[in-house]
């Protein structure tokens, strides 16, 4: 929570227009709180009536932080997956046995086709096109 | 359409639009603040100008009304208090909370429109300076001076009408 004197020059930036929205935020919390300043209290609505507005507004769009982490999740996955399937064949190979298998969600299975089919489909739900990759890594100027 | 497809399709007519909006107002500050205007606008309803037949001409419309707007609200630069009796001859002794908001919305709604529409990037959507300033193709020094200009009409008309009631009760 803000200090009263940083709250104080906040709200002065505030009215200069030269607040960010990470800080308006916070000069709305602090205007929420029980107690304020008497010369304060006025403020309180107007704080009040733009934090309530801006709860019904959907938010406009994921931030792209949220979305280049994203990003690296599913690569991350993506590898550790094809790390686990060629585990599980090179181990396979070298034991030499006729028991090809992998564990889906958990199950074993020894079918191939279905093996693939599945790895497939995993790989597909967090594959990414060129172009996607470049829009999320790509600051917005070069766009 | 999002920010990308805006800027190639959008931000190119700006020109054009302001030039059509001195030739209605004859002043080019005027139309500078009522092409800003009209971009908000056209940035609120992006998702509709994909189904439009011709954008430009769609924006052009938007630039006549919005300065006939202008001129019938006599630049609209003051705001008179009358305007907002409505909310203030609550005959309670006590104002409570949700009333106070209802008269911040009225004084909101009743700034001239690129303010308003300025203080509700900002102050509700959520936008920085610098994402107006590239929708609306603007400085963010001129985003920063009309959220300012705004944002002190507020202040300053509230305050007066509630130090007002104060003094009345």
């Amino acid at each position: 929570m803000l200090k009263e004197k940083q709250a104080r020059e906040l709200l002065d930036k505030y009215f200069e227009g030269e607040t960010s929205c990470a800080e308006e935020q916070q000069l709305r919390s602090f205007f929420t709180q029980a107690r304020l300043p008497e010369d304060l209290v006025d403020y309180r609505p107007i704080f009040g009536y733009l934090d309530e507005e801006s709860r019904k507004t959907a938010p406009r769009k994921s931030s792209k932080a949220v979305r280049i982490r994203f990003v690296y999740y599913a690569v991350s996955g993506v590898a550790a997956s094809i790390l686990i399937l060629l585990g599980i064949f090179t181990f396979n190979r070298h034991t030499g046995q006729e028991m090809n298998s992998a564990y889906i969600n958990g199950e074993k299975y020894t079918d191939i086709q279905i093996v693939h089919q599945q790895a497939r489909a995993a790989l597909a739900e967090v594959s990414f096109s060129q172009e996607d990759i470049a829009d999320e890594m790509l600051p917005d100027e070069i766009k | 359409m999002e920010l990308k497809e805006f800027k190639l399709r959008i931000l190119p007519l700006r020109d054009k639009l302001c030039g059509f909006a001195a030739k209605i107002l004859g002043s080019a500050d005027d139309a500078e603040d009522a092409t800003q205007d009209v971009m908000m606008k056209l940035w609120n309803k992006r998702h509709e100008l994909d189904t439009c037949n011709s954008v430009e001409a769609f924006a052009m419309t938007m630039v006549r009304n919005t300065c006939i707007d202008m001129q019938r609200k006599d630049k609209g630069d003051t705001l008179s208090i009358d305007d907002l009796q409505i909310a203030s001859n609550g005959s309670e002794q006590q104002f409570e909370m949700h009333e106070e908001a209802e008269l911040v919305k009225q004084i909101i709604e009743h700034l001239p429109e690129l303010q308003r529409n300025t203080i509700r990037m900002k102050d509700i959507e959520g936008y920085e300076n610098d994402e107006i300033a590239e929708i609306i193709g603007c400085s963010s020094e001129s985003v920063r001076s009309n959220l300012s200009r705004a944002r002190k009409q507020v202040r300053t008309v509230y305050l007066q009408i509630v130090r007002e009631r104060k003094r009345v009760c």
